[in-house]
């Protein structure tokens, strides 16, 4: 089968194809979530190195071991970005880059942007779009407290000194701030 | 566990789905968890959430070498699985003949057994 048959297969069927050392259903689930998992890790680690070194552990991973995905436990780029985010977080954590870095996205702006290939990017674009539109109805202290943990790797009691705050308002407005996330995500679906 | 000792993990949930909990915290929370049917309910209602935060980045292109780098390695690691492969299927097909001709030889055995016996 070419490339292109199977860029149009669901993960579901690719994965499967990957766990029995089918490189080229692998190449495919690449091409297919690399962009969001190599923002992802741009984002957090805000270093190009450090992002390309934690995507291509994520995605050798996939390929080495996929039975550790589970389809029953959510979508496939769901559980490569949760993969992603704990590793560019320790990585983050082990280095001065943490010192360095920016928690709010400074140093994106030298990023080339994906261009919109098929349908299914487009609705994936329209997806990311809600799920930002979302994040930014919530109130910028909500705001800050999760991309400083989610984004920025700091632990609830750094960001409690950060900030100078107390620690309870800081967990109260990290829940508050995701039950807001997902109730506006849900309006949106 | 009293309900404010409950309430006082329950606080900590929010930032355990965010990563954001020390360590010792983190192994507390957790171990909580694997007990609390209340905590293991809320973090599912709330986990969309966490996981819509990393899709909701602006999309960057990883450079090219990436995937070069990676599908060089996968490609190398494929090919090895593939040679392991045939050579399983070879010993196996090696084996049928002497596994038939084993049983061949046991059936005429004990063919042979029986009819000593009876005559």
């Amino acid at each position: 089968m070419r490339l292109r048959g199977l860029g149009g297969l669901a993960d579901e069927e690719l994965i499967e194809r990957v766990a029995a050392g089918d490189a080229r259903a692998f190449e495919a689930v690449y091409d297919r979530h690399s962009r969001a998992a190599y923002s992802l890790a741009y984002r957090i680690a805000g270093n190009p190195v450090v992002a390309e070194d934690v995507v291509q552990e994520a995605f050798l991973s996939l390929w080495r071991a996929s039975e550790r995905y589970r389809p029953e436990r959510g979508s496939l780029r769901s559980w490569l970005l949760s993969v992603v985010h704990n590793r560019a977080i320790d990585q983050v954590r082990r280095s001065l880059v943490h010192d360095r870095r920016r928690a709010d996205g400074e140093g994106i702006e030298e990023r080339r942007e994906a261009p919109e290939r098929t349908d299914v990017e487009v609705l994936r674009r329209d997806e990311a779009r809600a799920i930002r539109s979302a994040l930014d109805r919530l109130p910028p202290d909500q705001v800050r407290v999760i991309e400083l943990s989610y984004f920025g790797g700091f632990t609830h009691t750094q960001i409690a000194e950060m900030l100078e705050m107390p620690l309870g308002t800081v967990k109260g407005r990290m829940r508050l701030g995701l039950e807001k996330m997902r109730d506006g995500i849900e309006e949106a679906a | 566990m009293s309900t404010r000792e409950h309430d006082q993990y329950r606080d900590n949930l929010a930032a355990w789905l965010l990563g954001a909990l020390p360590p010792l915290e983190e192994e507390l929370f957790e171990r909580h968890l694997a007990g609390c049917d209340v905590c293991q309910r809320e973090a599912a209602r709330l986990r969309p959430a966490v996981g819509a935060l990393g899709a909701a980045v602006p999309e960057v292109e990883p450079p090219a070498d990436v995937k070069a780098n990676l599908m060089a390695t996968v490609r190398q690691e494929a090919k090895a699985r593939e040679r392991a492969r045939p050579a399983r299927r070879r010993s196996l097909i090696a084996l049928r003949p002497a596994t038939a001709m084993t049983a061949v030889t046991a059936v005429l055995a004990v063919g042979v057994l029986i009819g000593v016996a009876a005559t």
